[in-house]
């Protein structure tokens, strides 16, 4: 089975192996053979289950063959970031220490995509407790950009991003509290959604901070997101996929939208232009901006971090490096009024959404992210803050995002935009997304590797 | 009284100023009692700093961090 095959959309696999023109244990045979060849470059599995993946393949298409196939995504091959439990396999959020942490049950996403018949191939690798956007693991080892491996692939959600990009696994499940599904989605060139809060069950998924913490998905195309989105949350994402964009609008921020490198820049514009071009009215609304809402969110943050980790900061504190453990210190009252600040900036986020029906951003104001090394753009060193500027307003107000591939800054450097919407407004974001991605072919570039 | 104050007046650790108190307070030994008194955690060696920097780089214990409000102080008003 050819590579090109491996790196068609998840929508055109499902259909293939509904004309029975390929089964699944061939298309999982092929993924291993594929992981096989190319993993050590990139380290992005901290577990992979060939055996057990093609076992399940065999029973996906023993179903399919008495007319049990379950929808869009039986026989597929999806992989999890090891955030997500799953009974009898290790799951370690990143840490070697957790190595020996076999669940006794599934994460309810794990459940879901199991009962949809999608194939787990493995447990992806990941910034270790899903923490920050280097792709940088100590435990496990940097994880690589597959456009060119000298690179990171961003993170928390590396190895998710790097495995669909490579034709790995036709879906990953990534986690995202501060931009960890969409901005490992724009440097690796495939696309990232992060629902609405709550509207895919964390349940069974490695804590990081509650209130914060998403399950979103990575997909090469904007149909297959809202493929997976059916199935992880019962709703119906596909059907408006197609409707006419005419006369939508999109907000433009332009008080937060203008720091990055040059090309992220040069591509956002273009990609503005294209959405007028498409027939969106762009309107210019104002939004908090990341400066006066990272104090909120890193309370936040690290308050619930400090919560949800309290248990492991006490018995492996050497697991905790940086002063993490400072999170133990937040005080009560900052946090609540932390979350004061908070509703007050979804007051004003919902008075901008009220104007407009969808927000467009650059995703991450960089391209080529080094590991250990962020780049320099407008005069000075970029900050992680920066790096989350456009990502992590999204998490704090819980409203869906959606990063997809805006253009090249060179041959093997991908650079994504990010549309959102109002709360529980996927079908629009999905929508606007599909409409874009119609209209161009940056989603059929591939890495080389 | 500011919560910072407050905390260092719980510690006992130093003698308040008489002006807002700065970043010098927070000296490696005022932090390693912050972390035993208000978390109950043992410090690692070497620990403190990293815990230190934290604390100064999420600003709710600097409030002259030019630019950001510090979560100390957080007014509920929208910004204009």
């Amino acid at each position: 089975m050819s590579r090109e095959l491996l790196l068609r959309p998840l929508r055109e696999l499902s259909r293939l192996l509904d004309l029975r023109e390929i089964s699944s244990e061939e298309l999982v045979r092929a993924t291993i053979e594929r992981t096989d060849a190319i993993e050590k470059d990139l380290n992005s599995y901290i577990t992979f289950l060939p055996e057990r993946a093609l076992e399940e393949a065999r029973a996906r298409d023993r179903e399919r063959s008495s007319g049990a196939a379950r929808g869009l995504l039986h026989g597929i091959p999806v992989s999890l970031k090891d955030v997500f439990d799953t009974a009898g396999i290790a799951s370690t959020a990143g840490a070697r220490f957790l190595a020996g942490r076999v669940p006794t049950a599934d994460a309810e996403v794990t459940r879901r995509l199991a009962r949809a018949g999608a194939v787990l191939m493995g447990k992806s690798n990941l910034n270790k407790f899903a923490g920050g956007e280097s792709g940088e693991n100590p435990d496990y080892g940097d994880i690589k950009n597959p456009w060119n491996t000298s690179y990171s692939p961003s993170g928390s959600s590396g190895g998710s991003a790097a495995q669909v990009a490579a034709g790995m696994a036709a879906l990953s499940m990534g986690s995202d509290n501060g931009g960890s599904v969409r901005n490992p989605a724009c440097v690796c060139g495939v696309v990232g959604l992060k629902p609405t809060h709550g509207l895919v069950s964390t349940d069974g998924m490695f804590p990081r901070a509650y209130s914060v913490d998403h399950a979103g998905t990575l997909t090469r195309t904007v149909e297959d997101a809202a493929v997976a989105l059916e199935a992880l949350a019962n709703g119906d994402y596909t059907s408006a996929l197609d409707r006419p964009v005419k006369g939508l609008k999109i907000g433009i921020a332009k008080n937060v939208t203008r720091l990055g490198e040059p090309e992220v820049l040069r591509v956002f514009d273009s990609v503005v232009k294209k959405l007028a071009e498409l027939g969106f009215e762009l309107v210019n609304v104002e939004v908090p901006t990341p400066e006066e809402m990272m104090p909120a969110m890193y309370t936040v943050f690290f308050c619930e971090w400090g919560v949800a980790h309290e248990p492991w900061m006490r018995t492996h504190p050497e697991e905790y490096d940086g002063g993490a453990r400072a999170a133990l210190l937040i005080p009560a009252a900052d946090y609540l009024k932390a979350q004061q600040e908070r509703r007050l900036f979804q007051n004003r986020y919902a008075q901008a959404l009220a104007r407009v029906d969808l927000l467009v951003s650059p995703t991450y104001p960089m391209v080529r992210r080094e590991h250990r090394r962020l780049p320099v753009a407008a005069g000075r060193r970029l900050t992680l803050d920066d790096a989350l500027r456009y990502t992590m307003p999204y998490d704090l107000m819980g409203l869906p995002a959606i990063s997809l591939t805006g253009g090249f800054a060179h041959p093997d450097a991908p650079v994504g935009f990010q549309l959102a919407g109002g709360a529980f407004q996927e079908a629009k974001v999905l929508q606007a997304a599909h409409a874009y991605q119609s209209a161009t072919d940056w989603h059929e570039r591939h890495p080389a590797i | 009284m500011r919560r910072r104050e407050a905390l260092l007046s719980l510690l006992g650790a130093t003698a308040l100023p008489a002006t807002t108190a700065t970043a010098q307070d927070l000296s490696p030994e005022t932090v390693r009692q912050m972390m035993r008194t208000l978390a109950g955690l043992d410090p690692l060696p070497g620990e403190e700093a990293g815990v230190r920097a934290f604390l100064l780089s999420y600003r709710y214990l600097h409030p002259s961090d030019p630019g950001v409000e510090p979560a100390s102080t957080f007014d509920p008003r929208p910004k204009r």
